[in-house]
């Protein structure tokens, strides 16, 4: 379980987060929602290790992680997406899926020299699977920097699933996408990314939230104001005022 | 047959061809360091003190240079580690230019068969003269440099291919991507700048025996400008592509008679034009790829 404890976290006079407490259940998919500037990407920064923390704690599976770094927190099975994706466009797309393979080795010398780029390779193979369930298998040999947006966020989540996290952060993973491409996403997290893991989703696609979380909060101004399912969250008058304004 | 001119061209590029791979990686690391210059100067000093004062063999004194260019490089990079960009790039330039700046105060000699020899600041340090007591013709010592360069090579190529390399190009493009992978890139900048720094050493060593006598001015920032732009003019997807740079700035602008006098001018011009048209170069990751494909099927065939 992810477990954010009070936490606060201010840019110069900016509070962003002001005393936070939200609990993760693992093993489901929760929705993260919120206004604009409401602070949700700064909150997967901070669990993501990106940001320090002010004050506060946060705990994965009963273990302090505050203060970890993004490296450290990574080990321990936590990956992340990000709103404005980040891959290595300067590698082809088996190589981007690769590369979040290496780094789940521990380094032995041989690992450093094994060749990573070598057909007969066992994670070649593997990387091979991951791109046919993201249909993308004639995209292997592309250079990820000419993939077309859709098809990066595809990538992303093959990287994802390459991997293998336990906790998975996923911010906006549905920016920019057509409600068909949106669908098709719902439909891979469900089928293939969300069961066995724990996963965080930040979405102002309400579709997407309402096919893939079982859980919802709702955060606004650097406070939480509701948790829970999904279909009593969405009638609380809290959410519906931070939504659609005071009547 | 080759003539003694066309031999010391052939054996500059290889030496410095060592320092462009030193620059080269740094810049798929992802930090442009105008530095590297400082560690062949180092390494320069430091081997040829070891075999004209000391007396030291051909080969420790190599080992003894570079390593002591490789530790510099180490120190150097674990306190400029944590800043990156414009930041690095002018503390690299601060560092070299204190080191050149030192070997101009730099005196140490000691006589050696009734002659004073040894680094005397300004004037330079003449006298190395390995080459000559033991015999080597500039044929044999171009193939040592080809044979020490095509070692390099060779290690740069297995590293390259290996997870390591894939680490040094992922640090490269997205450093907080990298962290959010697991990985630290602090110990692995420090790593690339400590091979970075070795191999630069091995080209001043090198170098000093060469030309058996040298000078600080040798290392001024101009030799560490120029050796960033043979990796960005040659290429940033393979070891082969600061070679290119090189081959091409000093096998065709500085040896041709013609064209020397313009040779910066023409250097200048051509490295706008290459950041303009390629950006990272002739052999730049894409066509590195497609060439290593088209070789694939062309094998298998």
């Amino acid at each position: 379980m992810f477990e954010l404890i009070k936490i606060c976290k201010s840019f110069g006079n900016l509070r962003v987060l002001k005393s936070i407490s939200i609990k993760i259940k693992s093993g489901i998919v929760t929705g993260l929602i919120g206004p604009n500037g409401s602070g949700k990407t700064s909150l997967v920064n901070i669990m993501s290790g990106i940001y320090p923390i002010d004050s506060g704690q946060i705990l994965l599976d009963g273990n302090d992680i505050s203060g970890a770094k993004s490296y450290q927190i990574s080990r321990l099975g936590v990956f992340r997406t990000f709103q404005h994706i980040r891959i290595f466009e300067r590698m082809t797309v088996i190589e981007n899926i690769i590369s979040a393979m290496i780094s789940h080795e521990s380094f032995s010398f041989y690992g450093f020299l094994a060749q990573v780029r070598n057909p007969e390779d066992p994670k070649v193979n593997i990387a091979q699977n991951i791109l046919e369930i993201m249909e993308m298998e004639n995209d292997s040999n592309l250079f990820a920097g000419d993939l077309s947006l859709p098809k990066r966020r595809r990538l992303e989540i093959a990287r994802v699933l390459a991997r293998d996290p336990k906790v998975i952060l996923f911010d906006e993973p549905a920016g920019g996408m057509t409600p068909k491409e949106t669908e098709s996403l719902a439909h891979l997290i469900n089928k293939n990314v969300a069961p066995g893991r724990t996963c965080l989703v930040i979405e102002h696609k309400m579709d997407l939230i309402a096919k893939v979380c079982e859980e919802l909060c709702v955060i606004n101004h650097g406070e939480k104001i509701a948790q829970g399912d999904p279909s009593v969250v969405f009638n609380q008058p809290e959410v519906i005022e931070a939504y659609l304004g005071k009547v | 047959m080759l003539n003694d001119y066309l031999l010391t061209v052939i054996s500059n590029i290889g030496m410095i061809s060592l320092l462009a791979i030193s620059a080269y990686i740094l810049l798929i690391t992802g930090e442009i360091s105008f530095g590297q210059q400082a560690y062949f100067g180092i390494s320069a000093y430091s081997g040829a003190i070891a075999t004209t004062l000391w007396g030291w063999p051909f080969w420790v004194s190599l080992l003894f240079g570079s390593l002591l260019a490789g530790i510099a490089a180490g120190l150097v990079s674990a306190l400029t580690v944590r800043i990156s960009g414009l930041y690095f790039s002018i503390s690299t330039l601060a560092f070299s230019e204190m080191v050149r700046l030192f070997l101009l105060k730099f005196s140490y000699q000691k006589e050696i068969d009734g002659e004073l020899l040894g680094p005397n600041g300004a004037e330079g340090f003449g006298g190395i003269r390995w080459i000559f007591d033991n015999n080597i013709s500039v044929f044999q010592y171009t193939l040592l440099i080809y044979l020490i360069l095509f070692l390099v090579i060779i290690c740069l190529f297995f590293i390259e291919r290996s997870g390591l390399g894939m680490i040094f190009r992922m640090i490269g493009q997205d450093p907080m991507l990298t962290r959010v992978h697991g990985i630290n890139p602090v110990n692995y900048k420090v790593f690339a700048a400590v091979l970075a720094g070795f191999i630069a050493g091995l080209g001043g060593m090198l170098y000093a025996h060469s030309f058996t006598f040298i000078e600080p001015q040798i290392f001024n920032v101009m030799l560490g400008v120029h050796s960033l732009a043979y990796g960005l003019i040659g290429g940033l997807g393979t070891v082969f592509g600061p070679l290119i740079g090189v081959a091409l700035d000093i096998g065709l602008l500085e040896s041709i008679r013609v064209i020397h006098g313009y040779r910066m001018i023409v250097f200048g011009g051509l490295v706008a034009i290459m950041l303009i048209l390629m950006p990272r170069g002739i052999l730049d990751e894409k066509r590195v790829y497609r060439l290593r494909l088209a070789l694939r099927n062309w094998l298998h065939v």
